[in-house]
């Protein structure tokens, strides 16, 4: 069973941001807002790229960061899968590589990792690029390929920043439709932040609004 | 109406100066070179033992530009270090600094009665001017700013997304560094490499200054031309003409992609 629990604040910019943040095993919180809101900012956060300034996040009883008594937990220990809003490839591997990443980077490679890497490939009808350069493939194929590194690793926590934006409508609702079948058998904790409360309502189990840095409800 | 004809005369003209003076200095080199004698100087000892320390040298030196500087580059564009432009500035001064007056810093720093090399004769009988680790110490300093600079800057200009999407996804500071940051940086990578290899193996007033011009030991090309123009000026004008064709080398080489890469930050 996994538990993310975030509750504080950061400061980005000008901006102070709270974070209040209960996520359970198989819950997928939307987290919707303006442009500008802060919610990118609760993910990076989480993911451990920005600190908190006050506050407390824990996963299943493991404080990854607590300012109050130093305690930070990198964040390639943290175990999480993110999409980022843009797709942030790494163009000098193919896209078998790219997805492979998360593991080879943890050390792991073996024929196991390769038929993982394989199903996901197959899983989001990314098999005939494998050896594509990312540049190479449409904005709805890459934010596919970022889909399936994020899963590779099974990782308990799964951090979706706008994973449909810059994406044409067809594709939109072809990763959508793809995403929502994944989520539904996910068993580990998942936030999803979007502007568009289509994606939300197709997506999550719950929904918070954030604007200019502050819970509007939840 | 085509680009061309909307550059004023004047300015054809004045460009045409410029142009001028790379190009007759470097013709004349060629046109007053001794090519019958080009057998003979270049297999002559002198020049043989000159080539040979200026390979071993320069490439000893960009080895540790490698080594020591991309880890400063990494240092100055990535992190918080208090006072980071001003330490942007002092690796790169050796830039602006005459190179003879780089020379005798490294000798005030390291000569025998030198700030540090005071203790390393004392202490352990090390001498260091006039010897090859002199030489390779002052091709060092010279050419590691165009290294160093070339990379920061790519670095500084890379999106740190990459960056953080390998961090998240399990890789340590290092291991993103060496295969997510690096790779992503290869042109401006290579090219400072090449840069500081081609500065180390022209570099003369540093290494005269600090390392002497003793034939056969610390005698590069560069302080063999130096000798030679007093002694022998067609020996003088081939070896500058293999100095310049090792420069053209250089420049084909970096290609416009390159050049271009480092100009704009160097990724791909």
């Amino acid at each position: 069973m996994v538990k993310l629990s975030a509750h504080g604040s950061t400061q980005v910019g000008e901006m102070r941001i709270a974070i209040e943040l209960n996520v359970g095993a198989g819950e997928v919180v939307g987290v919707i807002g303006p442009n500008g809101a802060g919610k990118t900012s609760w993910l990076r956060c989480i993911a451990g790229i920005i600190g908190l300034n006050e506050g407390l996040i824990t996963c299943d009883e493991t404080v990854w960061d607590d300012p109050a008594t130093k305690s930070w937990r990198t964040p390639e220990r943290r175990g999480i899968g993110m999409v980022f809003q843009q797709p942030a490839l790494f163009d000098h591997l193919s896209v078998r590589e790219n997805v492979a990443f998360p593991m080879r980077a943890r050390g792991l490679s073996s024929s196991l990792l390769e038929e993982k890497v394989e199903e996901l490939l197959r899983r989001f009808d990314l098999e005939r690029y494998g050896d594509t350069r990312p540049s190479q493939l449409s904005g709805g194929e890459q934010q596919k390929v970022a889909v399936a590194r994020a899963l590779v690793g099974e990782p308990k926590v799964l951090l979706l920043d706008e994973p449909f934006s810059g994406i044409d409508v067809e594709a939109r609702q072809t990763i959508r439709a793809d995403l929502a079948k994944f989520l539904s058998s996910f068993g580990g904790a998942c936030v999803l932040v979007s502007h568009d409360s289509h994606d939300v309502d197709a997506l999550a189990t719950s929904r918070i609004e954030i604007d200019r840095g502050q819970l509007r409800q939840s | 109406m085509t680009k061309r004809s909307r550059i004023p005369l004047l300015i054809w003209v004045l460009a045409g100066v410029a142009l001028s003076l790379f190009f007759i200095p470097l013709v004349s080199l060629i046109i007053r070179a001794p090519w019958r004698d080009l057998v003979d100087i270049l297999s002559s000892k002198v020049v043989r033992d000159a080539f040979k320390l200026s390979i071993l040298c320069s490439t000893i030196a960009t080895v540790l530009c490698i080594v020591i500087g991309i880890p400063c580059a990494w240092v100055l564009a990535y992190s918080s270090l208090p006072g980071k432009s001003t330490f942007r500035a002092l690796c790169t001064l050796s830039m602006v600094l005459p190179p003879v007056v780089s020379g005798v810093a490294l000798i005030t720093a390291l000569g025998r009665r030198g700030v540090i090399g005071q203790f390393l004769f004392s202490w352990w009988g090390i001498q260091i001017p006039f010897t090859v680790v002199a030489v390779v110490i002052a091709e060092t300093f010279v050419a590691l700013p165009f290294l160093i600079l070339t990379v920061d800057a790519a670095l500084r200009q890379l999106d740190p997304i990459f960056d953080e999407s390998a961090r998240v996804h399990g890789a340590t500071s290092w291991y993103s560094f060496r295969r997510v940051i690096l790779p992503s940086i290869r042109p401006a990578v290579i090219a400072g490499i090449v840069l500081a290899w081609a500065r180390a193996l022209g570099e003369f007033g540093a290494t005269i200054t600090f390392a002497g011009n003793l034939q056969g030991r610390t005698q590069t090309v560069p302080s063999a031309v130096f000798l030679a123009l007093e002694r022998n000026r067609g020996e003088a004008i081939m070896l500058s003409l293999i100095l310049v064709a090792v420069s053209l080398s250089v420049l084909v080489l970096l290609r416009d992609r390159w050049i271009t890469a480092v100009t704009r930050g160097g990724s791909w």
